[in-house]
């Protein structure tokens, strides 16, 4: 029988594995040079509009439109602002919280799926060192605030399987089913998924859900959907519309997704698979989990199945911009590393019921070994890569976006309207002036009229904005998308001159005043 | 040794003659470029690891003979899984001029490498039953 000292030691050792991954994290977040999103600053433009002018909308004296993507960022923006804190830098500050508290939930996670410590936090490990995750804490955006929720619903979810149905707090459930939902469009199916789960398990005492379901995710999400009727005049989001992929267009979201599940999910899959396997074949007798656990799995299946395929399909569906360090197929890490923090469980759990003749279990446990550190070579490895992508995106702010966004606050009226073409964040954000999108997120005509680059083209000359900023690729000759090229070379466009040019190796922006 | 020299030398074997019957069909790409090559690669892998395992016998600690097939084959997907992925650069043979990419995906490389290692664990379990 193990001493108590041993006892202690094995109960510790997992926490400090997860304790050493979370200083290499803060490492990476301190060594990262100063990186935002763009799109960051469109969701703080809408949260000042609202406290500065009291109307939640792009262009003050504009009809609204809803040009971001979820209400938690705007919520937390929003308060900021009224606070008179940068809003900005507190979406940061969450996005890094989110992250921790993330890792730390995860690891949670193996108590109520019935899994090893060990399990628990070689996932939480491997949340906080995976390199991408750096990139999404940082953005200001709502990324890495979202995968947390997701891990949270999942945990809050599988924690009932464990509790007498009906009884305990019910509440939880219901409250993180509406953040998640608040968050990103797509969490409505995450915290529905779990809800159902929950509910199937305990269908037998299903009115004591009716309550805390009814006053705490479908009422305050109804109303939320009746606001965004009368307020914006749709149920759905500009950004939805923006993002739907024409009939012939391809989405990256399949070759994204797949990238991301070879580097963190197969690997574990794979030697789980073959611990299964072997531990099948060699002994019969592995002892079947005890009730609560298997309900807590079924719930988590249940809630993370359905999930799965409906961002998916919803992502296959849709022209995801701004996919940058493979940002939609994360939104699926937390539910990813449930499912490796399940695998690398069920690997524990076969693996030391196996019996076959030493040979074969040292060579079985030295594979498994490296197949587990598969993950966490790929994690390392895209950690420079990641660094000198946020340097770049950041050098790129300041030496183009930062200097024309100074160069129209000294040059161009206050009153004047700018188009953007195609990024519409730190400019609009910076100069204030009324703001025609080309990138189509804020403006609901381009949102809603397809990708035919004439119309785009006439609707500029229709709309006579005073500057145009546009993103080059290839000098003036090449611009962001064909739309643009046609734009430049339009006869109409005559009636504009060149400002101001930035660029570097062709690449960057160029300022067109009206003659 | 002797069992575990026998049991090399039989997987090596096994694997060069697997080798020199797919290498004309996947030609120079090898185990690599598409799914259905890369597919092949695992069940060349898997074949291995199975008649390795089909050679082993009950005082390797197996019930019976498809058990030790099955679990040579489990082991060879993994070998030769982690052998595809480790992203170590001695593994790639872009050093070496005139040619590129990882040895993994060289059938010459790949199957006799499968079978020494997985001939030569059969072979060493021979006669130690499980512990």
């Amino acid at each position: 029988m193990p001493n108590r000292q041993t006892v202690t030691l094995r109960a510790i050792l997992p926490m400090i594995l997860v304790a050493i991954a979370a200083i290499f994290a803060l490492w990476t977040l301190i060594r990262s040079p100063h990186y935002r999103v763009d799109d960051a600053y469109i969701v703080a433009r809408y949260a000042e509009n609202l406290v500065h002018h009291g109307r939640l909308t792009w262009n003050v004296n504009e009809p609204p439109v809803e040009g971001f993507t979820g209400y938690s960022l705007l919520f937390i923006m929003i308060i900021a602002t009224a606070l008179h804190l940068p809003p900005l830098g507190i979406a940061t500050a969450v996005g890094i919280l989110a992250w921790f508290i993330g890792a730390r939930l995860l690891y949670e996670c193996h108590k109520p799926l019935g899994v090893s410590p060990w399990a628990g936090s070689i996932a939480a490990t491997l949340f906080l060192c995976a390199a991408e995750q750096t990139t999404h804490a940082i953005s200001s955006l709502e990324t890495e605030l979202f995968i947390t929720l997701t891990i949270a619903c999942a945990f809050v979810a599988s924690q009932r399987g464990h509790q007498e149905s009906g009884k305990g707090a019910l509440w939880p459930l219901p409250i993180l089913a509406l953040a998640v939902a608040l968050t990103r469009p797509e969490g409505l199916v995450v915290g529905a998924a779990f809800l159902f789960g929950v509910l199937l398990r305990e269908r037998n005492t299903w009115t004591k859900w009716i309550s805390p379901i009814l006053f705490l995710f479908v009422l305050p999400f109804g109303a939320l959907q009746i606001f965004r009727r009368l307020y914006f005049g749709s149920f759905l989001p500009n950004t939805y519309f923006a993002k739907a992929l024409e009939a012939g267009q391809s989405s990256v979201f399949g070759s994204s997704f797949s990238k991301h599940a070879s580097h963190y999910i197969l690997p574990v899959l794979v030697i789980c698979v073959v611990a299964v396997v072997i531990g099948r074949i060699s002994n019969k007798t592995i002892s079947p989990l005890s009730r609560p656990y298997q309900n807590a799995r079924w719930i988590f299946f249940v809630g993370t199945g359905p999930s799965f395929i409906a961002i998916s399909v919803s992502y296959l569906r849709s022209d995801l911009v701004m996919n940058y360090s493979e940002r939609f197929a994360y939104h699926l890490f937390g539910l990813s590393m449930l499912v490796v923090l399940l695998a690398i469980g069920e690997f524990f759990r076969h693996f030391a019921n196996i019996t076959v003749a030493r040979p074969i279990y040292s060579t079985l446990f030295i594979l498994s070994g490296i197949g587990l550190f598969l993950p966490f070579a790929h994690a390392l490895e895209r950690h420079p890569g990641e660094r000198a992508y946020r340097f770049n995106y950041s050098s790129s702010t300041e030496t183009h976006y930062q200097l024309v966004a100074d160069w129209i606050k000294r040059e161009i009226s206050p009153n004047a309207t700018l188009a953007v073409y195609p990024d519409a964040g730190i400019v609009p954000y910076s100069t204030r002036l009324r703001t025609i999108d080309f990138g189509k997120l804020n403006d609901s005509y381009l949102a809603r009229s397809g990708n035919d680059p004439r119309k785009t083209v006439d609707y500029f000359f229709e709309r006579k904005p005073d500057v145009l900023m546009i993103a080059l690729t290839g000098g003036l000759e090449r611009t962001y998308e064909k739309t643009g090229d046609l734009l430049l070379a339009d006869a109409r466009f005559s009636a504009y001159r060149l400002a101001l040019l930035t660029t570097n190796h062709g690449t960057g922006l160029a300022v067109f005043v009206k003659r | 040794m002797i069992r575990t020299l026998g049991g090399a030398t039989l997987g090596f074997l096994l694997g060069v003659i697997l080798a020199a019957s797919v290498n004309p069909f996947v030609g120079i790409v090898g185990f690599s470029e598409s799914n259905s090559s890369i597919a092949l690669g695992y069940a060349c892998c898997l074949s291995i690891g199975a008649l390795v395992g089909l050679a082993a016998d009950k005082q390797s600690g197996f019930s019976n003979r498809a058990a030790s097939a099955g679990v040579g084959a489990a082991l060879a997907l993994l070998l030769a899984y982690v052998f595809r992925e480790l992203p170590l650069p001695w593994l790639n043979l872009v050093w070496l001029d005139g040619t590129a990419g990882p040895m993994s995906e060289l059938p010459f490389v790949l199957l006799p490498v499968v079978g020494l290692i997985l001939g030569s664990v059969f072979g060493a379990a021979r006669g130690k039953a499980a512990p």
